[in-house]
């Protein structure tokens, strides 16, 4: 028995290529109806099918037939040229298959890692395969366990918690203030690309008031109706910043905007609540001893590029954490595969065994002709006590070892070794 | 000696240096087993000053023994149902050294003779029990002050290591400093003015020495920090630099006071 990820992704293969391959919500069931058809050799399935990857997950008895006919019935199907596809085609067997999975539901092979949809559009595939009664025992623990797996990894591991851009780190920095940003007031001085970004990962996130100063009231106006804010005069300024929490100021002043005793001021006026400034102007729009006032933080645009490195860091930590959380979920999938399939290879041994011995008795006793009751007997039990003894061991040791890491080895080396695959 | 207490202790050792090294390590599974040798723990102890109060007849307020075992109670229930509420994974490495200490202080000490007729007094066991429970509170107040500090100054100075990705929000510390003054103060208050009556009662007049000098000091900095909160809008850092203040006068005070 093996286990066989087929596939394509966004690391192998252009999108000329992906976009063959890709399949469609409505097609699915149409597509594994097919592949049943021509591809008998795929005895379970689940075909994945996003718009970063194509894969075909299955259980086959025969790693390169199996193989060679999902290849055909792509090329078939799908009218790709074969040569691109084996150039940008993978097959991952058993322990790699099986990490790759549960990779692919943790989001741990995905173009941005961590980012969530890719384990609904797994557990879409497997439901679909599972309608379509394609999956079996085996597949069905797999894939079952493979959300386990991206469950623990999000809860576990930080792996998705940190911004990687500086809009998002500037939200995640204002989270780290004020916890929650629902209800937040912000001030957006000025305009930019930048500036119109972080209003609205801000409002995704619950701030609910901006408020849009600019030196032309009407350009503030016009950013106001965008942000479904208010605009406010750039001369009440020093009034307005006391409903703000947050203040984004990219403006092209040559001076500073808000000034330390300005901030200081409002700091008191609002009862020491916290005030988070995010300057992304050069030359700067804030002074930067704000910083020192208890209750003021001020990030520059260096700052938030420092946020974002030093999440990137901690990001390629707690993905790192993540493959072992991975690597032990393989080892765990292993070992249930081994206890399925240990009774049935003792079975299969001891069968093969047995069909030899009584082969080969019969032979003899035919050979030798005339002989007692008791001799034809005590040859057969003979032979029976010496098979008996042959196997004993390697069937304790195969029972005892199935519970580990390494079952499965010795698994596929008794299969292997007494040719019981044939 | 009370079994339990001790195997209580001894799980509460455990379960602090689980806190602890999920700090550094931050494994998952650190936290978890943490969490549940707590747990076990503090079920432990709680069976443990159940048997000694049937044994003696009496709350856990006779000697300094039972009044270390109670106190440490009163923090790791505190801790778990803070814990519990707030999520805050950190929290344990803060708590935990400090019920661990009056365990092990407990077990230090032998269980002496109890003072018998300081158990009727009623002024005094309301003393002790509201004494003991507003220390459960202001240890909460010094853990989430402490993480406070701590998470302010690596937004200050920018600097982003492990402990700005794993502390909660300054709100959120925040909120909790308010929420341990708003129930401590009162509380603490309530055992204040029932030692000065208790000592009235009982010496016909109310004697100030160095224990007492601590209460009273911590209770005028616990006034202040609840005071400065509600009526002049301190908050964040000067709220968490008070807070940690009176948990140390309260808990010497604690300390000097018992021990005599």
């Amino acid at each position: 028995m093996n286990l066989i990820v087929f596939g394509i992704n966004h690391k192998t293969a252009p999108v000329e290529v992906r976009e063959k391959l890709a399949i469609s919500e409505k097609a699915l069931e149409e597509n594994l109806r097919l592949l049943e058809e021509r591809a008998p050799g795929l005895r379970e399935k689940v075909v994945l099918s996003t718009c970063n990857r194509t894969e075909i997950y299955a259980r086959v008895s025969d790693v390169t037939g199996g193989v060679d006919e999902l290849k055909r019935f792509l090329c078939g199907y799908h009218e790709v040229d074969r040569a691109a596809l084996d150039r940008a085609a993978y097959v991952l067997v058993l322990e790699d298959a099986v990490e790759h999975l549960f990779k692919v539901a943790s989001s741990l092979d995905s173009m941005i890692v961590g980012e969530p949809q890719i384990l609904g559009q797994v557990k879409g595939a497997y439901r679909a395969a599972k309608d379509y009664s394609a999956t079996g025992a085996i597949m069905n623990r797999l894939f079952e366990q493979s959300f386990n797996v991206a469950k623990r990894i999000r809860t576990e591991t930080g792996i998705a918690e940190n911004a990687v851009s500086v809009s998002f780190a500037a939200v995640e920095l204002a989270k780290k203030i004020f916890g929650d940003l629902e209800g937040k007031t912000a001030l957006l001085i000025g305009a930019g690309e930048m500036i119109e970004l972080a209003v609205k990962h801000l409002m995704a996130q619950g701030v609910e008031t901006v408020l849009v100063a600019n030196r032309t009231y009407d350009r503030a106006k016009e950013l106001a109706v965008q942000f479904n804010g208010e605009a406010v005069k750039f001369d009440h300024l020093h009034e307005e910043l006391k409903r703000c929490d947050i203040v984004i100021s990219s403006t092209g002043a040559p001076h500073f905007v808000v000034r330390r005793d300005l901030a200081e001021n409002v700091i008191g006026q609002r009862q020491n609540r916290p005030m988070f400034f995010i300057d992304i102007a050069v030359p700067r729009d804030i002074e930067p001893s704000v910083n020192e006032i208890d209750n003021c933080y001020l990030y520059n645009i260096d700052d938030l590029h420092q946020v974002v490195e030093a999440n990137m860091v901690e990001r390629a930590r707690e993905a790192q954490r993540a493959e072992e959380i991975v690597k032990g979920e393989v080892e765990q999938f292993f070992v249930w595969l081994d206890r399925l399939e240990m009774a049935p290879t003792i079975i299969a041994l001891r069968q093969n065994v047995e069909a030899i011995r009584k082969a080969e008795v019969e032979k003899t006793l035919n050979r030798l002709g005339a002989l007692s009751a008791e001799d034809r007997e005590s040859i057969d039990r003979m032979t029976q006590s010496m098979i008996n003894k042959i196997i004993h061991h390697p069937i304790a040791n195969l029972k005892r070892k199935a519970e580990t890491e390494e079952g499965h080895n010795y698994l596929k080396a008794v299969r292997y070794l007494f040719g019981l695959d044939k | 000696m009370n079994t339990p207490l001790v195997i209580a202790t001894f799980l509460f050792f455990l379960g602090m240096l689980k806190y602890l090294l999920y700090l550094a390590l931050r494994r998952h599974s650190l936290f978890i087993l943490a969490t549940i040798m707590i747990a076990l723990g503090f079920m432990l102890q709680t069976a443990g000053m159940v048997m000694r109060s049937i044994e003696t007849g009496h709350g856990p307020y006779g000697n300094f023994f039972e009044y270390c075992v109670f106190a440490a109670w009163i923090v790791f229930g505190i801790f778990l149902v803070a814990e519990g509420y707030y999520r805050i994974k950190p929290l344990g490495a803060f708590m935990t050294p400090v019920g661990f200490l009056l365990s092990l202080v407990a077990l230090i000490m032998a269980p002496e003779a109890t003072e018998a007729q300081v158990v009727q007094a009623y002024w005094f066991t309301l003393h002790r029990t509201t004494s003991f429970l507003s220390f459960g509170a202001i240890t909460l107040v010094f853990a989430a002050g402490v993480m406070y500090l701590i998470q302010e100054r690596q937004l200050k100075a920018k600097r982003f290591g492990a402990w700005y990705h794993r502390l909660p929000s300054l709100d959120i510390l925040d909120d909790i400093n308010r929420k341990g003054l708003i129930v401590g103060f009162p509380v603490y208050t309530v055992g204040f003015v029932a030692a000065v009556v208790w000592s009235y009662q009982k010496y016909g007049d109310i004697t100030i020495h160095g224990s007492t000098a601590l209460l009273i000091l911590g209770w005028v900095v616990f006034a202040m920090a609840s005071a400065g909160r509600a009526a002049l809008g301190w908050r964040g850092r000067r709220e968490a630099t008070l807070g940690i203040v009176v948990f140390v006068m309260v808990a010497m005070s604690l300390l000097a006071h018992l021990s005599k």
